[in-house]
């Protein structure tokens, strides 16, 4: 009996705010991150990512609060990272009502801070994501939400933190994120080759058919989904006013037309899948 | 005790409190008769310590774009469809000029003739982002027909005298469109953003048209490239006058003749740097670089020539202005960030040495690395710099943590 | 007579999400609260021990704040009700051999293992899966959980001694394992029902029934 494959939607956050950038440039703001959240969790999701964009940029991590606001309004799996780097941050994150946290930039750094961490906290808590650039035909993974490369092969990478205590690994095509083409199925196969862990693809998906295929070939647990769900979401979510908080790329939001037809995509991924005879929870 | 200044440059170092740029960024120069010696005119800040870009940027939000598009559009009307081509974008494929010939024949149905002056160095990926620009709107392009030999010459000459890696794509990116315009008769040209929003003078806004001043000039004994005079160069490395011909504006007189109208399409149109790039991805097949660019946080801008990193690293030297801070302070113009994030974005990144491609650029244009960072000690200007060691520091930084604040 | 509105204490074990289980205690229709290491008995309708994390970390943080005593203590009152949650759950047990033999609190007869010492391929089982009820639990009028998915995360599982505890079971590869455990007024699930939808807030509010 296969488990479910898990969608998985993914926001990337800054300061409360949910942005989507293409191949992680650009800081577009589409609305309040937890009316997204509360939105999919109605719909089906089955759980809930929330990546910090900035946090390992600027040092600080301000998040707790807005966890906790998110938090009281699903019932299913939040998964928090960025800029998590100590015992400390991770258990601020976990009381202030994150179940799972992400990690990247720091346990590049020093690959013992996720063994220190996963022994406190137990492995199956940790995700580790890994960020992939492609540089003509090369793999490299990245720090600070693609901002650096790092001359390590993601697959060798996967090893690497599976070795020391990761619970799962999320990896993400930076190159394809954003554009709405589909996955790298190829590169998430190999990492689902390399490791016994559980791998969430993420950074591309654009319908479900690429989801499908990505199941199909690359044989994930889960997939991350993005701008495929949030730009169909922001037309149907109540009006953001930009007007309370003044400093953000708000000029797409102030543009873009709403309609009061609700359209339920996680609902119309399901399906499909179901359809397709993909193992998918659909209680 | 009084430090000596270079350039002319302001004694007093001091930034903008809302763009965090400082007053000793220079202005646009006529690059054809630029020297060493010349004195910058510079950013100026007034008394409360803001400068005339945020200004503009304050104005800039009162602007009613939908009056603006209407006179865009009767600009256009009067234009369109006439001759093979009915008007000018010039731009490489950037974001930016994506951006403008797109919107100007998908939107306003107009015919666009794409003129680009090529990089020194084309990185890979801003020749993919040029070809697919060309591909988006099956546009013609052109581009010059040059000598490359003296291309590289007169970049070496104006690295080694001026410290000013940019200025044969300077002189091209501002003399070509208008000598095209003129061989196809092509009356209207576009550019993108105005120069007052990066600073220029808040004169230069409210007449939309380019300064006519920019790119004429009367008489060739006159003209300087790389601050060398051009007999010079001619007699020194043996080169034909013809061969500079692309390099050099328009004659006058053959302006006079022809009228030619610039335009720039963010007087119309509001300019969104950030949502230039998304439109470019969207529907021109645009690509970031696949990594940070040095010196700054962004991977969409001037990615297409591989010494646009070094002429960063100049105007850091030059002025203690590096990329990250002409990034920084065009987002905080459009109020994309707060202060405080673009000064920690400024600590973190600016000045950043370009590693990747300059062992590269070296060998290309035969300046010998140590060369070139005894060059780096001569151009900077003591007022900004104080040497520690054997390391350089700011004397005065937006974060106040230069060896002087 | 099931009392309708029951009083809920929460352990904290001090490296777990509090915030969570809280919440769906209370959209559960509980008076919730977490208990202070301070206090010296429980007085509560229902005992949650939740759980994630270390099985080691977790009995330490029990035994420094006599938490253990106050459980088998509060056990032995009538009408008092245990219930652990994923690492809360297996702490009930024996004995578990994560990072070295550690002992638990032995309410429940059986050891914890490790997926991954049975099968070097299966790692943490993270994840929704279908609980699968035993004949056990006919007279708990659970019927309408079974076969739901529920969501799981955990790397080690319990082996009890005898079948009669295991009140439901569920599969990871092709080890199967009990996800609902009960033993009088002790009581486990290994799967989070807070994290578990709306399916799991609705588990909760069936717990005044178990409970009897």
């Amino acid at each position: 009996m296969k488990k479910p494959v898990r969608i998985i939607p993914i926001l990337d956050i800054k300061n409360g705010l949910l942005i989507k950038g293409i191949n992680f440039e650009g800081l577009r703001a589409l609305g309040n991150a937890k009316e997204f959240a509360k939105l999919y969790f109605s719909q089906g999701a089955d759980e809930i990512c929330y990546l910090d964009n900035v946090a390992t940029v600027y040092g600080t991590s301000n998040l707790t609060k807005f966890i906790n606001d998110t938090a009281k309004n699903i019932f299913i799996p939040l998964s928090i990272g960025g800029g998590i780097k100590s015992v400390q941050n991770a258990l601020e994150f976990f009381k202030a009502g994150a179940d799972k946290i992400i990690m990247n930039s720091a346990v590049i750094d020093n690959l013992s801070v996720l063994k220190k961490i996963s022994k406190i906290f137990g492995s199956a808590n940790i995700t580790i994501i890994i960020q992939a650039i492609k540089i003509d035909k090369k793999y490299f993974i990245s720090k600070s939400h693609g901002r650096d490369t790092v001359k390590i092969n993601p697959v060798d990478w996967a090893k690497r933190v599976e070795d020391y205590g990761a619970g799962e690994i999320i990896i993400t095509s930076v190159n394809n994120e954003g554009l709405k083409k589909g996955y790298d199925i190829n590169l998430t196969k190999k990492i689902v080759e390399a490791v016994s862990l559980p791998v969430i693809a993420h950074g591309g998906a654009g319908n479900v058919k690429h989801i499908y295929d990505v199941i199909r070939y690359a044989n994930v647990s889960g997939v991350g989904l993005a701008s495929m769900l949030h730009y169909d979401a922001i037309k149907f979510l109540p009006e953001f006013n930009s007007k309370k908080q003044k400093i953000g790329n708000f000029d797409y939001l102030e543009k873009i037309k709403r309609t009061k037809k609700k359209k339920n995509t996680i609902l119309e991924i399901k399906k499909y899948l179901n359809k397709k005879n993909i193992t998918i929870r659909n209680d | 005790m009084k430090l000596k200044t270079l350039y002319g440059l302001p004694e007093k170092v001091l930034f903008c409190k809302k763009t965090l740029m400082s007053n000793q960024q220079p202005h646009s120069v006529q690059e054809f008769t630029h020297k060493i010696t010349d004195h910058k005119k510079t950013t100026n800040l007034d008394k409360n310590g803001i400068c005339d870009a945020w200004k503009y940027s304050r104005k800039k939000k009162k602007i009613e774009f939908k009056e603006r598009e209407k006179k865009l559009l009767k600009l256009l009307d009067k234009h369109r469809g006439k001759g093979k081509f009915d008007c000018i974008v010039p731009g490489s494929g950037g974001k930016d000029s994506c951006f403008a010939a797109h919107i100007l024949k998908s939107k306003y149905g107009m015919n666009p003739l794409l003129v680009t002056w090529t990089p020194n160095m084309y990185t890979d990926y801003g020749y993919e982002n040029f070809k697919n620009w060309i591909k988006s709107g099956s546009f013609k392009s052109v581009t010059p027909n040059r000598n490359e030999k003296l291309m590289k010459t007169l970049t070496k000459l104006s690295i080694e005298n001026l410290f000013h890696p940019f200025q044969t794509f300077m002189l091209g990116q501002k003399a070509f469109p208008p000598k095209i315009a003129y061989k196809y008769k092509i009356p209207l040209r576009f550019y993108g953003e105005n120069e007052a929003e990066h600073h220029n003078s808040i004169a230069d806004n409210s007449n939309f048209l380019r300064s006519r001043s920019y790119y004429v000039y009367k008489n060739l004994s006159e003209l300087r490239l790389g601050g060398v005079k051009i007999n010079e160069i001619i007699r020194d490395y043996n080169f034909k006058l013809k061969d500079f011909e692309p390099f050099l504006p328009l004659q006058s007189q053959k302006l006079e003749k022809f009228n030619l109208e610039v335009h720039y399409l963010g007087y119309y149109l509001k300019w969104v740097p950030q949502e230039t790039f998304y439109y470019a991805v969207e529907n021109c097949g645009f690509k970031p670089r696949p990594f940070r660019t040095e010196g700054t946080y962004s991977k969409y801008n001037s990615i297409d020539d591989k010494i646009d990193d070094l002429h960063y690293l100049t105007t850091f030297i030059k002025f203690g202005i590096g990329r990250a801070t002409y990034d920084v302070s065009q987002e905080l113009r459009n109020d994309h960030i707060t202060t405080e994030e673009g000064k920690k974005l400024i600590k973190k990144y600016d000045g950043e040495f370009p590693n990747r491609y300059f062992s590269e650029l070296m060998k290309h244009y035969n300046i010998n690395e140590n060369y070139f960072h005894k060059l780096c000690d001569k151009f900077r200007s003591p007022h900004l710099w104080k040497k520690i060691g054997k390391k350089w520091y700011l004397r005065h930084t937006c974060n106040k943590d230069g060896t002087d604040d | 007579m099931i009392k309708n509105t029951l009083s809920v204490g929460i352990v904290d074990l001090k490296c777990n999400n509090l915030f969570s289980i809280h919440k769906s205690c209370t959209q559960a229709g509980y008076k919730t609260s977490i208990i202070s290491p301070k206090q010296r008995k429980f007085n509560y309708d229902l005992v949650i021990v939740p759980g994630v994390g270390a099985y080691k970390t977790g009995m330490k943080i029990l035994k420094d704040n006599n938490y253990d005593e106050k459980i088998f203590d509060y056990s032995s009152k009538s009408n008092s009700f245990i219930y652990g949650i994923c690492l809360g759950m297996q702490l009930l047990f024996d004995t578990s051999n994560e990072f070295g033999l550690t002992k638990g609190l032995g309410l429940i007869k059986g050891k914890i293992k490790k997926f991954s010492d049975r099968n070097k391929n299966l790692k943490t089982n993270t994840g929704w899966s279908r609980i699968k009820l035993s004949k056990q639990a006919l007279n708990m009028n659970l019927k309408k959980f079974d076969n739901k998915y529920f969501y799981f995360v955990h790397s080690y599982y319990a082996k009890t001694s005898t079948e009669t505890e295991v009140i439901s079971k569920s599969k990871h590869g092709h080890i199967l394992f009990p996800s609902i455990v009960k033993k009088n007024n002790i009581f486990g699930t290994q799967f989070h029902p807070e994290k578990s939808g709306n399916v799991g807030v609705n588990f909760l509010k069936h717990l005044k029934y178990l409970k009897g």
